[in-house]
């Protein structure tokens, strides 16, 4: 039933995709940088796919470790943190917290066995709107190359919702 | 304060590893300080081990809490009614708290989340280093407030081994020498007299060889 | 100049003209900073046209996005009060005391009553042309969905429309043909009816006066209204309901008038006269009703059941026919004269044939046209030889000749005519179609004899006429007597005038037989006799005739009312003199059988709608709320200002060179110098712009505003309504409320997101009381709608899913305040750039966009009030850079009574542009002049050799550190900071020291690219740098715009700050100091509790300690801790979600 079946140890999951799974991805983005970026790209009328969805916050540096993780164990299939770049933080510095905290559950999730490379930080000024709908995409191929989290409930379509 | 650090997420698997229901217990003072063993830390190594259990098809039901000192039993009574119905505790204190708990509940398993790691100071933000081993009979008024039982890879009372290069160890340079250290202090309050006295051996029946110490006050025992 | 000087008193308001981007920004700014603005826009909606464009603008928004929440802000805001559909006549005066006269042009809609709903432009069947790039609109119409005000209004250019001043009956032409456009058939034939009782003959014989008239003559063609007529009474006719109305009779009144003749005049009259309610008795000679309808008119142009029909139709039950009989007395009929008539109308009609006075005119085979066709439309043909001479070039006579035709025993027709080809005074139409159907036509002729033989005619005599008017063209005609020819006939026809047959009748006449009455009453010499049609114009149309009819009818009335005896005044009761009877409205749709064909509707929208609102009374009947009133007249008022701005959205923009003209200004130039903002009059600026250059214009208005405010700087706040809101309720005990408006944003949200699925999805979430689509959240309207919701299900948090919030957040806030709720418990979606613009055809778009409103939902359930922190304004303002857009800036707040801090990092000032070069001109722009005054202001502190070190703080509060070389440290407060260095290398240093960015050319980016060009991202913090090197005009207008913001904040003595800052929980706190080494602000802080405890004026809310304090004690207080993961818990809920 599945077209596509890999193995891979450093992931220590076998992928399974359902026919019909598109990659769930959140993005986390910071309010200044990302949010205009992403403000930027539906100007231009970029495309990207409309399995993202973003939850804004303040800073990138105050995204809590919990939450990516906690994501993750709800079944997200990937996770986008967008933060300013290199000194360009209107925060000054939170980029940086959140680039070391990412390593961290980067970390974690390899150790348990998701894959930290369902995890990425991507940095990016306001303008760069081609590249918040490049990163959208890319992610959302990688993570179509990894399968879906294992952990994601099973869900019923269009159970309540649309 | 005591500074511990976390255990690896593979290690602290394999503790719990033949248990279903298990109770993780932080605590509020060291090692909350020192990032280890924090509420933050315990949720996050919580939301670790779920994952990785799940993923193993074998999951594994963790309930948290967090109490301000685990090496108080006044503390301690908080945790009867979350430990009631699990099958096993892991403190995230440090050693002590890790054995307080076990007496507490003598028939549950404890385990420890984190490795304790030293007495020590904060250095810089999330960077701390060891003062102090508890040796039991503090010198540090010989070495100018050094400690070179501690700091000294070598132990030395009576000087530097003449091995540092540039002011690090020869041991690991990584670390200042110690003795450096102690000779710029004691020059600096004007103690180098100090050095030529001979510190003879050390006692160390005051530390922990010979077992677990003790130490009571009559004074405040009533 | 008057730059800066103080008068005492004078008003605190200014007037703007205008109400595009500059006119807007200007106002803004003002009421912002302090003044009374009044806003004077002369089209029916503010906004200008750029509002109304949806084109696409840099930034992605089009125009209508960026503006429609500035339009909303004005509108709300206290201190600006719009006149729209208003014309600036008159400025007058002196600067700080303008008298302004306006004039406030008729809507034609009664703003009190419009409730926006749109009906009338649903039924409004008159499209206009659009200009290039905008919609087309109807007669009546709002500008724009959002429009403010939202209101309708008519476009009418009353007596415009040819076609309808043309017409003597006086039939609403352009409001006939725009229903028949609309497919309305009923209502066309109704409108048209009201003023022409006979729609089917007049569709066949009307000379059409309206054609000739029609615009559209001189393009393609006129449209073609008769035919239109006489399809539309076919129409109708040929439905199987009786839908012709029947006229009914009126009750009441006993007078008794005689109307003479049953001609189309004699007809309406009588009509009119009975519904008006008297007692008509209708004589006529003939047999039969008609007149000329029926005795002159022959049947093939007017078939009999056309006409028989309609005069049925025509006449109301009791009305008394006398027919075959003829009046010889009409005098005598007069009660007065012993008869039993109170008035009587003597329309008989013209029916003596002209004599042409040639010999052999009384033989046997001549007639008069006039007598052959009342007897061949009377019975029988007339018996008529087999050859038929026809003289005369008239309707008349091509009737006479095209029956001559027809009649048995005729082999050939002639018609002579004096004119020659191409000149006959005939339709030439109906001329070929009798040269067509046979008879042959021969021109320039004039008779001279009849011969005979026996007494019968065998032929007539012509000479050739060479002209027919002279040279002034009176008729004068010509004849060459030696040009002359003979045409044989059995019969001759002279057509050559009717004069009227009224030797008995007593009554003063003209020449040619025509009754003598007056022009405007239709009176004749005997009192209560009046006359009226052909009788009295001589042969004339039939649209005359029915106006005759009508005006006799009410000239009778009125004479009679005037003139009754007492005992029968009484007797009358109710007069119907007055407005006329509403004739009923047939229903619509159309019943069985009864279709308006594609090409009649495709005629009738040929009409260029020249008058726009055709007055057909559609849109009347359609308003619920009875707003509709085309009496509306122009009115003025006179208004008291400090100080004018005119706005024109650019030099070409319609009505602003007479505007111009009217205040004294140059149109194309009215800056002096040509680019600044100040005017040759003191007091009045000038901020044109630029057409679709919003941010030109922006940066205009701006400027002049700051103009204005430094010349009315000392009556600041004096006429300034202060704003006040209800009471806040503490809803911290309630459980979440929740308000969720989903906005479609026109076209742009949806149909790429179906909004409402996303309702009906979202309803069903926990805390959710109210859910409603909005077509646009951010527009006047939509902003009330949430208001009354927010009120009607006491909702205490609300969600917006629309746009992106960042211009808009402040809105939605402003209307959580008014509504008495704090503002900060809003949380809104970007359903827009983030999903229906990014993913529009994927039919993922709208699932995406439940899980954004869910996740705002579930963040709105976990929002806590957030009290307002009131911050004091330091009100003074650094100013960085000393050259000549430092100064200017500095100049105008120092002018506005603010204290500058002036900061050069070299040790002169004037900067680049100490060399004025040759472009500019004006005394006081010259950096020389400048820099003089700069040093001799009171309230500007120059700081030279000074650098920027450091800034910390917020708008209205920041604490900025400089390094003056050789010398140490300064430290000062300011409530701004304007930027206002060259282009240059140090921006990079300075935008780190601000944290702003920079753009891709290394200059300063603006907040908002076009709305907000002089302002940085960050609060209180401007810029006058342009990065390519422009004109000192350039410079100087942008300084004057930096200033004009700076003193949006200056002006007021606090800030209310926005509170999102972070709050330690002692309880748990352990004192670890993580917060406080980690915050980049240093606002944590262990206080004397030994506590953690973040200082809230430094805090700037990013929730880097939240995320890092390892006891988790840290929160931001906006948001109670764990929403988060409510939102993810929301979002990824075991089967919803993606």
């Amino acid at each position: 039933m599945s077209p596509d079946r890999s193995e891979s140890r450093s992931e220590g999951t076998r992928t399974v995709r359902p026919p019909g799974w598109e990659p769930e991805i959140l993005a986390f983005c910071c309010s200044y940088c990302a949010s205009a970026a992403a403000g930027e790209a539906g100007a231009v009328r970029l495309r990207y796919p409309a399995g993202t969805r973003i939850l804004s916050t303040p800073c990138t540096g105050g995204i809590e470790m919990e939450h990516l993780l906690e994501a993750f164990e709800k079944g997200v299939d990937g996770v986008l943190v967008v933060g300013c770049p290199d000194g360009g933080c209107h925060f000054v510095e939170g980029n940086q917290r959140a680039l070391r905290r990412l390593e961290r559950v980067r970390a974690i999730l390899d150790e348990i066995g998701l894959g930290g490379g369902r995890l990425r930080m991507v940095q990016l000024s306001d303008s760069m709107a081609p590249a918040f709908a490049d990163h959208m995409r890319e992610i959302t191929e990688t993570i179509r190359a990894m399968g879906p989290n294992p952990l994601k409930p099973a869900r019923k379509e269009s159970a309540g919702r649309s | 304060m005591i500074v511990a650090s976390p255990k690896s997420i593979t290690e602290l698997k394999s503790i719990i590893a033949g248990h279903r229901k298990v109770l993780f217990v932080g605590c509020g003072t060291c090692v909350t300080v020192c990032l280890a063993g924090g509420e933050r830390e315990v949720g996050i190594m919580a939301y670790a081990m779920r994952m990785a259990r799940r993923l193993d098809k074998n999951p594994v039901e963790i309930s948290q809490v967090t109490i301000e000192r685990q090496c108080d039993n006044e503390f301690l009574k908080d945790l009867a009614e979350p430990a009631s119905g699990v099958e096993a505790i892991v403190s995230f204190g440090c050693g002590a708290g890790v054995q307080a708990i076990a007496e507490r509940f003598p028939d549950k398993p404890v385990y420890a989340g984190l490795d304790t790691q030293f007495l020590g100071i904060l250095e810089g933000q999330a960077v701390w280093t060891e003062k102090c081993l508890g040796c039991g009979s503090c010198m540090l008024a010989e070495f100018g407030g050094i400690c070179p039982i501690t700091r000294c890879a070598k132990r030395l009372l009576n000087g530097p081994c003449g091995g540092s290069l540039e002011d690090r160890c020869e041991v690991d340079p990584e670390k200042p020498c110690a003795w450096q250290l102690i000779y710029k202090r004691l020059q600096a309050i004007g103690q180098l007299d100090r050095l030529e006295e001979v510190v003879p051996p050390k006692d160390w029946s005051t530390a922990w060889y010979g077992g677990a110490r003790r130490v009571v006050r009559r004074d405040h025992q009533v | 100049m008057g730059s800066g000087r103080e008068r005492p008193g004078g008003v605190g308001a200014v007037l703007v003209c205008g109400s595009g981007g500059a006119g807007i920004q200007a106002a803004l700014d003002l009421a912002e900073s302090g003044f009374r603005v009044i806003l004077a826009e002369a089209g029916a909606a503010i906004g200008g046209r750029a509002a109304r464009s949806d084109d696409t603008l840099s930034g992605g928004d089009c125009a209508m996005c960026l503006l429609s929440p500035r339009l909303a802000e004005c509108a709300r805001n206290r201190n600006i009060e719009i006149f729209t559909l208003a014309d600036v006549l008159e400025v007058s005066g002196e600067p700080g005391r303008f008298r302004v006269r306006i004039r406030h042009n008729p809507r034609y809609v009664d703003p009190g009553k419009c409730d926006g709903c749109g009906n009338c432009a649903a039924v409004c069947p008159v499209t206009l042309p659009a200009a290039p790039g905008e919609e087309a609109l109807k007669a009546i119409s709002r500008p724009w969905p959002q429009a403010i005000p939202n209101i309708f209004s008519i476009s009418r250019v009353a007596g415009a429309a040819p076609c309808r001043g043309a017409c003597p009956a006086g039939v609403n032409v352009p409001g006939f043909l725009a229903l028949l456009g609309a497919g309305r058939l009923e209502a066309a034939y109704t409108l048209l009816r009201d003023r022409c009782p006979f729609p089917g003959t007049s569709g066949r014989i009307c000379r059409r006066p309206c054609e000739s008239a029609c615009r559209r003559g001189a393009r393609d063609g006129a449209v073609a209204v008769g035919d239109l007529e006489r399809f539309v009474a076919d129409a109708v006719a040929s439905a199987e309901t009786t839908l012709l109305p029947a006229a009914e009779g009126a009750a009441g009144t006993r007078a008794r008038v005689a109307v003479i003749g049953g001609g189309p005049a004699g007809l309406v009259a009588a009509r009119d006269l009975a519904l008006t309610g008297y007692r008509v008795t209708l004589f006529e000679a003939q047999p039969l009703l008609g007149g000329m309808l029926r005795y002159g008119v022959p049947p093939f142009r007017l078939p009999r059941e056309v006409l028989d029909r309609e005069i049925g139709a025509l006449l109301p039950p009791g009305l008394e026919l006398r027919t075959s009989t003829r009046v010889d007395k009409p005098a005598g009929l007069l009660s007065v004269h012993g008869g039993a008539f109170g008035a009587v109308f003597l329309a008989c009609g013209a029916w003596a044939g002209r004599r042409l006075g040639i010999p052999g005119e009384g033989a046997d085979g001549v007639w008069q046209a006039v007598d052959y066709l009342r007897v061949s439309n009377s019975g029988p043909p007339a018996p008529i030889g087999p050859g038929v001479l026809v003289i005369g070039e008239s309707d008349l006579a091509l009737d006479a000749a095209r029956t001559a035709l027809r009649a048995p025993g005729v082999r050939r027709v002639t018609l002579a005519c004096l004119h020659g080809r191409g000149e006959v005074p005939v339709d030439a139409g109906r001329l070929a179609l009798a040269a067509g159907e046979g008879v042959e036509v021969e021109y320039g002729l004039g008779p001279t004899r009849v011969n005979t033989l026996a007494g019968r005619v065998v032929s007539v005599s012509f000479r050739a006429c060479t002209s027919v008017f002279d040279e002034h063209g009176r008729y004068d005609p010509l004849y060459d007597d030696a040009a002359t020819r003979t045409l044989g006939a059995d019969t001759v026809i002279l057509a050559s005038g009717r004069g009227v047959d009224a030797a008995g009748y007593a009554l003063e006449r003209r020449p040619g037989g025509r009754l003598l009455a007056d022009p405007l009453t239709g009176a004749t010499g005997v009192p209560g006799i009046f006359a009226g049609g052909d009788a009295v114009l001589g042969p004339a149309s039939l649209a005359e005739a029915i106006a005759q009819g009508r005006r006799a009818a009410e000239s009778m009335d009125a004479w009679l009312k005037r003139n009754a005896p007492i005992r029968e005044a009484a007797a009358m009761g109710v007069s119907g003199a007055g407005p006329r009877h509403p004739v009923p409205m047939a229903p619509d749709p159309a019943p069985a059988g009864l279709q308006a064909g594609s090409r009649e509707v495709a005629e009738a929208r040929r009409c260029l709608n020249c008058g726009a609102c055709s007055e057909c009374g559609l849109c009347t009947t359609a308003c619920s709320a009875g707003a509709i009133d085309l009496a509306q007249a122009p009115s003025e008022s006179e208004i008291e200002v400090g100080s004018v701005i005119v706005a024109p959205e650019e030099t070409g923009a319609p009505g602003w060179s007479e505007l111009a003209a009217r205040i004294g200004l140059d149109p194309d130039a009215p800056g002096v110098p040509p680019e600044s903002v100040r005017t040759r009059l003191p007091g009045v600026y000038a901020a044109v712009g630029r057409g679709a250059e919003i941010a030109a214009a922006v940066t205009r208005g701006s400027a002049a505003a700051a103009c204005a405010m430094e010349q009315l700087a000392s009556v600041r706040g004096t006429l300034a309504r202060p704003r006040s809101y209800p009471w806040e309720r503490d809803v911290t005990d309630e459980e979440a409320r929740i308000g969720v408006f989903v906005c479609r944003c026109g076209h742009q949200i949806s149909p790429a997101v179906d909004v409402a699925e996303v309702c009906r999805s979202v309803a069903a979430l926990e805390g959710v009381h109210c859910v409603e689509a909005l077509e646009y959240s951010c527009s006047d309207s939509g902003l009330r709608r949430m208001k009354r919701r927010i009120g009607e299900h006491r909702l205490n948090r609300l969600v917006v899913a629309s746009c992106s919030s960042r211009t808009y957040e402040a809105l939605f806030q402003e209307v959580l305040r008014e509504s008495g709720l704090n503002r900060y418990l809003l949380a809104t979606a970007n359903i827009r750039e983030e999903c229906a613009w990014v993913h529009g055809g994927d039919e993922a778009a709208t699932r995406k966009a439940v899980d954004l409103v869910a996740m705002a939902a579930a963040r709105a359930r976990h929002l806590r009030p957030l009290p307002p922190v009131d911050l004091p304004v330091t009100a003074s303002a650094l100013v960085l850079g000393g050259g000549s857009s430092g100064m200017t800036a500095a100049l105008s707040l120092a002018g506005q009574g603010f204290g500058v801090h002036l900061v050069e990092r070299s040790g002169a000032l004037g900067g680049g542009g100490r060399r004025p070069g040759p472009e500019e001109g004006g005394a006081g722009d010259r950096a020389d002049g400048l820099i003089d005054r700069v040093t001799a202001h009171p309230r500007i502190t120059l700081h030279l050799d000074s650098e920027l070190r450091a800034v910390a703080g917020q708008a209205g509060d920041f604490t900025c550190r400089l390094n003056v070389s050789g010398w140490g440290r300064v430290t000062l407060a300011a409530g701004v900071v304007i930027v206002a260095t060259g282009a240059g290398g140090e921006n990079e240093a300075l935008a780190a020291k601000l944290r702003v960015a920079l753009g891709e050319d290394g200059g300063f980016r603006p907040a908002h690219p076009v709305l907000r060009p002089v302002d940085l991202v960050n609060e209180g913090q401007f810029f006058c740098t342009a990065a390519p090197p422009s004109s000192i005009q350039e410079r100087v207008l942008r300084a004057r715009a930096a200033a004009a913001r700076a003193a949006t904040i200056l002006s007021k003595p606090q800030l209310e700050i926005a509170g999102h800052v972070a709050s330690v929980n002692p309880v748990f706190c352990v004192a670890c100091g993580t917060c406080v080494r980690l915050c980049p602000y240093g606002a944590p802080f262990i206080g004397e509790a030994r506590k953690a405890a973040v200082q809230e004026v430094k805090c700037a809310g990013c929730g880097s300690c939240v995320a890092s304090c390892p006891r988790r004690a840290i929160t931001l207080r906006r948001e109670e801790s764990g929403t988060v993961t409510a939102m993810l818990g929301q979002l990824l809920a075991a089967g919803g979600g993606y």
